[in-house]
């Protein structure tokens, strides 16, 4: 009951969202107009900047803070460790680095989305592969892997920016903050982020026991090394494909999950779906600022995901104390 | 005799180069109720998680039932087998109520969800372990005693018939501590079984019948405790003098200082 009435006030004020970031712009339309628009009978500029421009622009926003949030609260299990991001195992590294030389060899959408990908993967394997080593393929050991695999990605992303020509800094800079400006392909993301949940969901309860370690899952009868595989492919697979459609947007991934860890509690039968609405929510919201906040300019997104993020996390964390979550007793 | 529950044979036990125990042959029956007495390092926990499944043993096997338990899934194993881990951490906020419902999970299928008799498996371990008034509190929230009871809620929660525990009464002030042992003894009257680790030779006197003694050298012995608890064998184990003493009630141990 009660987690039905959280999901539905989630979906409200992410359809609310999506109205008004289809309103919003330098072109703004009003409600009426906008309804006779998406039901075929608009004016033709009004049909052309909400359909082509702002409708997939709002799709792949819904996507790719879907997954960046679901992503973020599997890592999250997976690492045992409340700090862990989408990005902490180096996967937007290695999407970064790919696309910005894919940028500086001059490649097309195409070609940048492909790199991407690819760098992505390529860097997913590479932890994986590391992080097993001789030993055991702990928590620990695969994020000591990541954050030194991110590292590297780092320094590579450095010396990229220093030797780009000048006229490419900008392009690089933004695909490097998020920007959703030349998002392609939302139906692969959308597609992507229903098939994940469909995995993931009858995972949810194992993940509940997960967070309170391997062991303690083990005896309560989870196959945790399975478990773990799979969280980590499918955590890795989202990561790369929302940086491949969006570029690295920081902070929905660390932040969504938490936020609601405060407000709903840590169950992820309920905790997964709601990551997935309030992160679509926020970066829908923070896209829609982008465009209209600074207009014409644009601004990168992952900037007003963290103006928007850091305030309302902070403000939680402080009115919270231990005491949050209220899950009804016995 | 009735078929042992759970039996380890030719069990060896080996951390790096050393060893820990040296083919263990242990059979457990449904309504024994086991002490495992051993000093620090001797090798205990592994074993409880050896005879758990949880890691393999360098060599020898351990049946549940009549299958060797690696070959048996987790879940399989928790219908039946529960353990009582020496800590707990939680990393994430979750309230007393989510916790002792953890317990349940091996009894619910994949997408089912905790029916009426689940929450009341759930509230009665909470009853039993007098944390019924703190079921809405954040783990957090508690106390090292409060937690410890937390856990061995969610154990009694998942209800299996062979229960092992490490070291149960670790955090627990003395009330405590006797009436979670008490109530292990009587679960073990009705039929349960239960092998708990502990360091009060006393309490392992007074509330189990059998004992398994885990040695320095991978060394161990294993029988009734009115035969293998004695003042010499105990000095030998700890490797400090313990002093026996026998009075009308039963017998103690105390250090000899």
């Amino acid at each position: 009951m009660r987690s039905l009435a959280i999901l539905s006030l989630l979906g409200l004020l992410l359809a609310i969202s999506f109205i008004v970031g289809l309103s919003s712009g330098a072109m703004s339309i009003p409600a009426p107009e906008l309804w006779q628009t998406l039901t075929g009978n608009g004016s033709e500029p009004a049909r052309t900047v909400v359909l082509e421009l702002r409708l997939p622009r709002l799709l792949a926003a819904l996507a790719v803070g879907g997954m960046l949030a679901l992503a973020g609260a599997m890592m999250q299990v997976l690492l045992g460790n409340p700090l862990a991001d989408p990005y902490v195992l180096g996967v937007s590294g290695g999407a970064a680095s790919a696309a910005l030389i894919a940028m500086l060899l001059g490649a097309g959408s195409l070609g940048l989305h492909g790199a991407a990908f690819g760098g992505a993967l390529v860097s997913i394997a590479m932890v994986f592969g590391l992080a097993r080593g001789r030993g055991s393929w702990t928590p620990t050991r695969l994020l000591l892997t990541g954050v030194v695999v991110a590292a590297g990605w780092g320094a590579l992303i450095g010396f990229l920016l220093s030797v780009a020509p000048e006229r490419n800094l900008r392009g690089m800079l933004f695909w490097l903050m998020g920007d959703l400006g030349h998002a392609g392909n939302a139906d692969a993301g959308i597609a992507v982020l229903l098939l994940a949940m469909l995995i993931a969901l009858p995972l949810a309860r194992s993940l509940n026991l997960l967070a309170r370690g391997e062991l303690q899952a083990a005896v309560l009868g989870v196959n945790v090394h399975p478990l773990r595989i799979q969280l980590y492919l499918l955590a890795s697979l989202l990561t790369a494909m929302a940086v491949t459609i969006g570029g690295s947007i920081g902070f929905i991934g660390l932040v969504v999950p938490h936020i609601l860890r405060l407000l709903i509690g840590s169950d992820h039968r309920l905790l997964l779906p709601a990551s997935v609405m309030l992160g679509a929510l926020l970066l829908i919201l923070a896209d829609t600022l982008a465009r209209t906040l600074w207009a014409p300019q644009q601004l990168p997104v992952g900037v007003l995901t963290a103006l928007l993020g850091v305030p309302l996390f902070l403000y939680l964390l402080q009115r919270s104390g231990a005491n949050v979550a209220r899950v009804p007793g016995p | 005799m009735t078929r042992p529950v759970l039996e380890a044979h030719d069990l060896t036990l080996r951390v790096d180069t050393r060893t820990l125990l040296q083919d263990l042959e242990l059979a457990l029956h449904g309504g024994e109720c086991w002490a495992v007495l051993g000093s620090n390092g001797s090798g205990k926990t592994t074993l409880l998680h050896a005879l758990a499944g949880l890691l393999a043993p360098a060599d020898g096997e351990v049946r549940l039932g009549r299958q060797p338990i690696r070959s048996l899934s987790r879940r399989h194993i928790a219908r039946e087998l529960g353990l009582l881990l020496q800590d707990s951490h939680d990393p994430f906020p979750a309230t007393v109520w989510e916790t002792v419902l953890d317990g349940r999970h091996p009894h619910i299928g994949i997408w089912g969800q905790e029916g009426p008799e689940d929450q009341q498996a759930a509230r009665q371990a909470l009853v039993t372990m007098e944390m019924d008034g703190l079921a809405g509190r954040q783990v957090g929230t508690l106390s090292g005693g409060e937690r410890r009871r937390l856990a061995i809620a969610s154990l009694l929660a998942q209800a299996p018939s062979i229960m092992m525990l490490d070291e149960p009464a670790n955090h627990l002030d003395l009330k405590h501590q006797l009436s979670v042992l008490r109530h292990f003894n009587s679960l073990a009257r009705q039929g349960s079984t239960v092998l708990m680790v502990l360091h009060d030779i006393n309490q392992a006197a007074r509330y189990c019948d059998k004992v398994l003694m885990l040695f320095d050298n991978g060394e161990w012995e294993a029988g009734s405790c009115s035969e293998l608890l004695t003042g010499e064998r105990l000095s030998r184990l700890y490797g400090t003098a313990i002093q026996q003493l026998d009075n009308t009630d039963g017998r103690y141990f105390i250090p000899k200082s």
